[in-house]
């Protein structure tokens, strides 16, 4: 009945509704980022539904949404935009991003990588991995703040991490698994 | 007991039954039941021809009973049964099976649906067998008719009503006639003055022999029915005798309170006093005193400067609330709306910016008699060099309400020409989709494209502050590009909401509201004047949103029902009306709080329940209810019902 | 005395030590305990979230197995982490395929969802189990009219949050209780950009700057904030902002619990004020 890209989308949860839009621009006028979108949220819905898939998820974009859900509270149409682009976002993952842009990717799998290991996140230790992954100037940058925040006793210097640590990684390794299908 | 001789009518209702039904099949299967005589399927049933092949076989196989089935007996039961009667079989003896709403209209398996097409028909052969015939009753009626409201619709309903020559009795909460209209500048799309159209109708019917205006009135019971209405209205106290006021104003001008209170009417752009004229046209044009500020009536403690400068002698504190009782054979309900409160968006700031303003205060503002005098001008007095309209608030909106106001477009193109005309600002249209779809609004909106306003395809989603001056945000969707647009005033074009009060009149009246809250109507295209309760009558916005044109074609349409009425001077009751067997009635009283229509009540001295099948719907609520098996329903009593159940189960 | 278990989330023993310090204060005071789940692990914030959609379910989720049936309601003093928890549980309610995969992945490592406490605000709990005449009286050094602007960030109130998603209405009030002058500020709920903040921060930097110079220009001493995130934002990076935009006037950025344990008569020290980047001294001169 619909466009295949339209019809995946509908498929996971958060993004039934996407055939409902009316394209009145109501997300794009409560985005704080839509003004340096290409892109905006309403003209990706109505990418979605002309099937263009492959421009949607190369564009960064997607990656521009701060996850303020405005525009899914006051969208007139119910439908949780918000949810849509961690949608896209996860498929471009897959599909895409990796290949577009270093920054979005050293950083989200540094992030990632902290997490299905230890569990618990540790900033200091995210910046010197993201740094690492990416371009190690980036240390340089990031040092003036560091500085202050050690002054102030606000950085941790011992990783945290959960006790059960197998039981964390087996249940990141299962979701992983199953998304994966 | 003989046997009957049963005729079954399957109906294709074109492609809409027989697409999903095998009407064939059906009809085939039916045929094999004993006492069914002819069993037939045809594409229209309900057409000439369909209808003649009915007859015919009552005539010549002489059948006693007929079951029809087709779309849902609310539709066409009125019109089979006439076709029973024209064959000279009484038209209770008929029974429909609904194989349109309740099996191909809700699924796609045509297995399934003919599988329970079959059994809905079966149950109906079996229960038609148990029909009885049944005469229909007529009473006669009141030549009288209530108007509930007095605004443009409720207006145009009671002078057309009076000018036929019969007495209405126009009931009104306000102090005054008019209604919002009566707060408009300019109307679309001619753009005459709303007092210029208006004010000649409301004099009107001021000064007209067969209207009788009760003013801050409002109804608070109604008992009867159709043609036999009684009606109870509450008139509250204007501490004004309206024969000695001559609406000079000297109480107003003379109040201690002057000034200090929000004006309604000004939507609170102007300041009042306790003891006011309403506006200069109104009508009664009396002055009205406020009971919630005047200092006497709320403190006890005041210096009477009203009742001094009154050269009349009109003021009088002692007077009290009035209770009237009519009788009238229909009524007409025109209570018109509420205007969405903006408040409820917080992000256009309404409330919080003084320049973002609604669409009546514009009106007001744009009024030459309002409290700007026709100036368009912001909270500091000045003119703006840019407006911002905003469509769409509150409606086409699932967070508040999903519908279309329909009103909004036309008016908000209004106000950019109105903006133009006055002060020559920019002016920037944010829209959704334009809908100007009557006489004339097309060619209007081009006029007003051509006058130079900004229309922007884009819902404005937030209204800010920036430097001093508000700012729309809003994306610009045929540009594909999100943009801020500073402007001086905003107008929020709010949505028009059920009345505050919809769901008591709902009550008191024993009427449906929709889903939307508006007041619901017999059928949404082919009776939009009914309600479901027979002789109350709708007519404007209480229906549901609508723009003056509608209104006033709503308003005469109700009056053409009311008349139609008068003109029979009798109406035919539905026969089908529950009976209590007092035998049986233990007097608990159960089925009187059950009865939606109020047709039930205790008699005092026999201590037992009565009917008034005058006022029974036959809805069956209180048989269902009743402890001690007291209440039958004719034409759904228990073996009818039970004989249907097993035809549909075998 | 009233418990409640309690989730800090990952930034309150790190960035946000000064947070943690003032809740376990200020709910000491108010003689209500807190226990923390055994084990927590990370929500998985906006990052998980972004790259498979099932770990952002049982990031929170194995949270809530961890957390007790019947110690309490589960307190989140973080607007992230808060709205995690809760949309989890809201997505396990709403979507058959979720709630399947979640159990049946718990069930192959002993996890079990059932009886999960009811997730709740830090704000949201002292506003409703506390109330604003509890607190009053309370206060023993009242903030004596300090110039406040109440910013509740995006996730407090948005999509599954308890107060208004546009103008929120809780810390103004909390604020006006303790004795400061709350002035009018839209950005109350507007987004400061965090998940942003490194990979892309010249988008994140104009949302705080927007939100800092609404602060300056209504006359605000201090920024009131309900989330690490939004603290950190707001407060670390505010001397590159400032730079970057050209504004001058440092604006301290304080936890509301800081405030009411500065209220309720605890010492800055106690309370972790001195571990602000940008210092709360001067604006805190006059209470002394």
């Amino acid at each position: 009945m619909f466009e295949d890209f339209t019809s995946e989308i509908m498929s996971y949860p958060g993004g039934e509704k996407i055939t409902a839009c009316m394209q009145c621009g109501t997300c794009t006028g409560s985005c704080p980022t839509s003004h340096a979108m290409q892109y905006t949220p309403r003209k990706l819905i109505s990418l979605i539904r002309a099937n263009q898939k492959d421009t949607v998820l190369k564009s960064l974009d997607i990656w521009k949404c701060a996850s303020c859900y405005s525009c899914t509270t006051r969208c007139p149409r119910g439908i949780k935009f918000t949810d849509i682009m961690y949608i896209l976002k996860n498929l471009a993952w897959k599909e895409q991003t990796k290949k577009e842009n270093k920054d979005i990717t050293g950083f989200y799998s540094a992030f990632q990588g902290l997490i299905e290991k230890r569990g618990r996140m540790n900033e200091t230790e995210l910046i010197m991995k993201y740094s690492f992954q990416t371009n190690p100037a980036k240390l340089l940058e990031f040092a003036p703040l560091g500085m202050k925040m050690i002054i102030k006793g606000r950085a941790a210097f011992i990783a945290p991490k959960v006790r059960n640590q197998d039981q964390l990684q087996k249940i990141m390794k299962l979701a992983q698994e199953r998304g994966g299908e | 007991m003989s046997d009957h001789k049963i005729g079954v009518y399957v109906c294709h209702c074109g492609s809409n039954i027989n697409g999903v039904v095998n009407c064939a099949k059906v009809t085939e299967e039916i045929g094999k039941l004993g006492e069914v005589v002819v069993a037939k399927d045809y594409k229209y049933m309900c057409s000439d021809p369909g209808q003649e092949m009915i007859k015919n076989d009552i005539r010549e196989k002489g059948l006693d009973r007929v079951v029809v089935a087709a779309c849902s007996p609310r539709m066409h039961e009125p019109t089979f049964r006439r076709a029973l009667e024209g064959a000279g079989l009484n038209g209770y003896l008929l029974e429909m099976a609904n194989i349109r709403e309740h099996v191909s209209w809700v699924t796609k398996d045509k297995e399934e649906a003919t599988k329970k097409a079959l059994s809905l028909v079966k149950g109906a052969v079996k229960r038609v067998k148990l029909h009885e015939p049944i005469e229909e009753r007529e009473v006669p009626v009141t030549n009288t008719t209530l108007v509930l409201g007095g605004g443009i619709s409720g207006i145009q309903a009671a002078l057309q009503v009076a000018e036929a020559g019969h007495k209405v009795y126009l009931i009104e909460q306000k102090q005054y006639i008019g209604g919002n209209m009566a707060k408009f500048d300019k109307t679309f799309p001619t753009l005459d003055c709303a007092a210029c159209i208006l004010t000649p109708k409301m004099v009107d019917v001021g000064q007209s022999p067969n209207i009788e205006l009760y003013t801050s009135s409002e109804v608070i019971k109604v008992d009867g029915y159709v043609g036999n209405f009684t009606v109870t209205v509450r008139e509250k106290p204007r501490y004004i005798n309206h024969d000695k006021c001559t609406g000079c104003g000297d109480c107003a001008s003379a109040c201690i309170m002057k000034n200090r209170i929000p004006h309604e009417f000004d939507e609170g752009l102007s300041k009042r006093s306790a003891a006011y004229i309403p506006f200069p046209q109104a009508v009664p044009l009396k002055a009205v005193i406020d009971d919630e500020n005047c200092l006497l009536l709320t403190r006890k403690k005041c210096t009477l400067a009203c009742v001094k400068a009154c050269g009349a002698k009109a003021i009088n504190f002692n007077q009290h609330e009035t209770i009237h009782e009519f009788k009238v054979g229909s009524i007409i309900l025109a209570t018109g709306f509420d205007l969405f409160d903006a408040k409820r968006s917080p992000q256009y700031g309404y409330g919080k910016y003084p320049n973002v303003i609604n669409g009546l205060q514009f009106e007001r503002m744009t009024n030459a008699s309002g409290p700007t005098s026709g100036h368009i001008t912001l909270a500091d007095g000045t003119e703006p060099k840019s407006v911002a309209v905003i469509h769409c608030v509150g409606s086409r909106d699932e967070n508040y309400n999903k519908y279309c106001s329909r009103v909004c477009c036309m008016s908000s193109v209004k106000f950019a020409h109105l903006v133009k005309d006055h002060c020559d600002a920019e002016v920037y249209e944010f829209y959704i989709d334009m809908r100007t779809f009557g006489k004339g609004y097309e060619e209007f909106y081009n006029r007003v494209q051509e006058e130079g306003v900004h229309f922007i395809r884009g819902k404005g989603a937030e209204v800010a502050q920036k430097d001093g001056r508000l700012v729309v945000k809003a994306e610009d969707t045929l540009l594909g590009q999100y943009r801020e647009i500073p402007v001086d005033m905003v107008i929020l074009n709010t949505a028009l909401e059920p009345r505050v009060d919809a769901e008591k009149v709902a009550q008191t009246l024993g009427i449906s509201r929709s889903g939307d809250g508006f007041f619901m109507e017999s059928h949404i295209k082919l009776d939009p004047v009914t309600t479901t309760t027979d002789g109350i009558y709708l007519a404007g916005c209480c229906q549901s949103p609508k723009d003056i044109p509608d209104s006033v074609a709503q308003g005469s349409a109700a009056a053409a029902q009311s008349l139609a009425i008068i003109a029979t001077g009798k109406v035919k009751i539905s026969p089908i009306s529950a009976s209590i067997d007092s035998e049986q009635c233990a007097g608990c009283q159960i089925c009187i709080g059950l009865c939606t229509y109020r047709a039930i009540k205790l008699n005092e001295e026999t201590l037992r329940a009565e009917i008034n099948e005058a006022v029974c719907k036959g809805c069956g609520t209180c048989a269902a209810g009743c402890p001690s098996g007291a209440i039958k329903v004719s034409h759904f009593n228990d073996d009818q019902l039970l004989a249907q159940i097993e035809g549909v189960l075998a | 005395m009233i418990a409640y278990q309690y989730y800090p989330g990952c930034s309150l023993h790190a960035s946000a030590r000064d947070y943690d310090e003032s809740v376990k204060g200020v709910l000491g005071c108010l003689e209500i305990k807190l226990e923390e789940v055994p084990d927590w692990n990370c929500c998985g914030a906006t990052i998980t979230p972004s790259l498979n959609q099932l770990q952002a379910q049982i990031l929170p989720a194995r949270n809530l197995a961890l957390a007790a049936e019947n110690k309490g309601d589960l307190i989140v003093p973080c607007n992230a982490c808060y709205m995690s928890l809760k949309k989890v549980q809201h997505n396990m309610v709403k979507y058959k395929e979720i709630r399947e995969g979640v159990i049946d992945i718990f069930s192959q490592t002993g996890l079990s969802l059932t009886g999960m406490p009811k997730v709740r605000h830090l704000l949201e709990m002292i506003m409703e189990d506390i109330g604003l005449a509890k607190v009053k009286e309370m206060v023993t050094k009242t903030l004596k009219d300090i110039k406040i602007v109440s910013y509740s960030g995006c996730q407090l109130v948005r999509p599954l949050g308890f107060d208004d998603p546009e103008d929120p209405q809780a810390l103004d009030q909390l604020m006006e209780a303790l004795g400061a002058k709350v002035l009018p500020f839209s950005q109350k709920s507007h987004c400061c950009g965090s998940s942003l903040i490194t990979t892309q921060p010249e988008l994140a930097f104009k949302m705080v700057d927007s939100i800092l110079e609404e602060a300056r220009k209504v006359g605000a001493e201090m920024v009131v904030v309900t989330c690490p995130m939004c603290q950190l934002n707001l407060d670390a990076y505010q001397g590159q902002i400032n730079n970057k935009f050209n504004r001058t006037g440092e604006l301290p950025i304080i936890y509301f619990t800081q405030l009411m344990g500065l209220a309720m008569g605890m010492s800055k020290s106690q309370l972790g004020i001195q571990r602000g980047i940008v210092s709360s001294n001067k604006a805190l001169e006059k209470i002394g």
